[in-house]
């Protein structure tokens, strides 16, 4: 980081914005005591995921686009079955789409506890890393790498490996566990499930910098359950569309400083996905006791502080390891490990709530199932113009700060929205002029 | 932490670290592998990906660990270099921003600050030329790993025995040697 003032400007350089997923950089102009400009750039080249889907066989694309992220690639793979059984009328019900949701429950253990612990909460406590932090509190980075493991152990169980699983297919998976298989993982999702509750009194104590902004929160809505793998796009400012309707109610467009395009409503309003989001859309849906949990620490679906998404991010952990159990509970293996199918030339959407937020991806086939054109937006993308917006407003309201304090910030800002550069395309440096 | 006593059989655990399709990156799995071709009694030998959290994880247990991975220190390549786990200095890896780069180096960090490393942990680095994608690991690093393996088969074979607390046996061209 680097600092430079005048009279009327003030310049905050930071190089590299550390505990984020990928590599990028954020500029940020302030004059006249206003910001002028706050740019998330995004610099790294574009994966091309897009194009090189083309010509592949519907039963590739849950294992390429798996590929796309080392932390949330169940996400990937579900909204891509999705899709491809929307295009090609297939249902899949029963114990695959609860195996599915259990699938996606070690999937936000993993992602959430992740961010959690090892990226977002030195951050509240002042401190560089998560190396830092485990020097002063061993028992709170140790509870939650072992949340975490308990997460990715789970992932094994059903995936067949913890980091791009290999078992997911269209239609359901190469093969169903066995009950003794997921039963076996209990005692640890109990424990885990006490270390949630813990987490999130924890959280709650954080220290939390004021500010409350106007958003437009999206997220999946399903009438039963909390959103994980189907559901309506809806928001607090009066959307409400099946997923199919996306490109009617939403655009991306490319920004000259930015290699993955940004998301906004058609309208030209941005919006913001993930924890926080699903929270505000979806609280009556969340277990009992994640609830009863919201009312003692104070913490309701119509906050809009940002900084306590990791309160946010914490309830749906907990959510996950409770209905991880309820699933267990009731886990008989299906006769069959997938439904078949047959492919037709059609198009498919599929979209599902991946641990930072909404993921869509379209598909379009030929007769024989290959690809004649796909769609992926990803929840960063989604959120990019939300996080500049979130600086230029935050920043507006804490001048008076010193460059140290503010540049950390800002950093903590972005961090709020755990934002995944690979996924996006990749990502971040920090810098802040002031003139 | 347990600490293994003199003379009484200790649990080592040889990790080869890296990522097969990288060049020289592809050398501590194959090590690993080629080591696992004439089981050692008392010695477990993996392949790791050397992500940080899980390689905490990996080395629960053991009295000993051995590490074996492809570094870029800056020296020749096929440059062997050893490193207490416990003493020495590991580079953080500057200018690797995402949790997706914690490696080695943080997993070591990470367990010193914990207090979880295992009683005797070395860490093994080869220099290596080239980390490109779908080639295979250069002569350099392959002339070193070949080295490397009869070390690292003679000192599990000790250590696995009842000698964990003796040093590592000693081996040419190592340019940094801390006795780990």
């Amino acid at each position: 980081m680097s600092t430079t003032k005048s009279k009327k400007s003030r310049t905050i350089r930071v190089d590299t914005l550390a505990r984020v997923e990928g590599e990028g950089a954020l500029y940020v102009r302030v004059r006249n005591n206003a910001v002028a400009e706050a740019r998330l750039k995004i610099y790294e080249p574009p994966r091309f995921f897009e194009a090189f889907l083309r010509g592949r066989s519907y039963q590739e694309l849950p294992d390429i686009t798996a590929r796309i992220c080392g932390i949330c690639p169940v996400a990937y793979q579900m909204s891509a079955v999705h899709a491809i059984e929307a295009a090609f009328d297939v249902q899949v019900g029963g114990m695959l789409r609860e195996l599915r949701r259990l699938l996606y429950c070690a999937e936000w253990i993993e992602s959430h506890y992740l961010h959690i612990y090892m990226l977002h909460a030195p951050d509240f406590l002042g401190y560089d890393d998560a190396i830092a932090m485990a020097a002063d509190h061993p028992e709170v980075v140790q509870r939650g790498l072992r949340l975490k493991k308990i997460g990715n152990d789970l992932m094994t169980r059903i995936g067949g490996r913890e980091i791009h699983p290999i078992n997911v297919r269209a239609g359901g998976f190469y093969r169903a566990p066995s009950k003794k298989e997921l039963q076996a993982a209990v005692d640890d999702l109990r424990w885990g499930r006490d270390a949630a509750i813990e987490t999130v009194r924890w959280v709650a104590s954080l220290p939390f910098p004021e500010f409350v902004t106007d958003y437009e929160f999206v997220a999946l809505r399903h009438p039963d359950e909390y959103p994980f793998n189907e559901g309506r796009l809806v928001s607090n400012k009066g959307l409400d569309i099946a997923i199919e309707e996306y490109d009617r109610h939403f655009v991306e467009q490319h920004v000259e400083h930015s290699n993955a395009l940004h998301s906004q409503l058609i309208d030209g309003g941005e919006y913001m996905v993930g924890p926080l989001a699903r929270c505000a859309l979806n609280f009556d849906l969340l277990a009992p006791l994640c609830q009863e949990l919201a009312a003692e620490i104070g913490f309701t679906a119509g906050c809009s502080n940002p900084f306590r998404s990791i309160i946010a991010r914490a309830i749906e952990g907990l959510y996950a390891y409770e209905e991880a159990l309820r699933i267990i509970d009731g886990y008989e293996p299906p006769e069959t490990a997938a439904v078949e199918m047959q492919p037709q030339a059609a198009t498919g959407y599929g979209c599902t709530e991946a641990p930072r937020g909404m993921l869509l991806h379209r598909y379009s086939f030929d007769a024989h199932g290959r690809v004649l054109d796909a769609k992926i937006v990803p929840p960063t993308s989604q959120n990019q113009r939300r996080i500049e917006s979130d600086l230029r407003e935050f920043i507006t309201a804490h001048l008076h700060l010193t460059d140290q304090d503010l540049t950390w910030k800002c950093e903590q800002a972005i961090r709020n929205y755990d934002p995944c550069i690979s996924c996006a395309t990749h990502f971040l440096k920090l810098e802040i002029e002031r003139e | 932490m347990r600490q293994a006593s003199p003379h009484q059989p200790a649990r080592v655990l040889v990790a080869g670290i890296g990522n097969r399709q990288r060049g020289d990156d592809a050398i501590g799995p194959l090590i690993a592998a080629v080591l696992r071709r004439r089981p050692i009694s008392g010695c477990t030998i993996i392949e790791h990906s050397g992500e940080a959290t899980a390689l905490l994880e990996a080395w629960q247990g053991f009295d000993a660990v051995f590490l074996i991975d492809a570094v870029d220190a800056g020296v020749a390549p096929g440059t062997l270099l050893r490193l207490d786990g416990h003493r020495d200095r590991l580079p953080i890896l500057a200018g690797c921003p995402s949790s997706h780069g914690w490696g080695v180096a943080e997993a070591v960090a990470l367990g010193r600050a914990l207090g979880t490393l295992p009683p005797r942990l070395t860490i093994f680095g080869i220099q290596a030329m080239r980390f490109t994608l779908g080639t295979r690991p250069s002569p350099p690093v392959r002339q070193t790993a070949r080295r490397l393996i009869d070390v690292l088969r003679h000192a599990s074979q000790i250590f696995a025995a009842g000698g964990a607390d003796l040093p590592v046996p000693q081996c040419d061209n190592v340019l940094i040697n801390s006795g780990g």
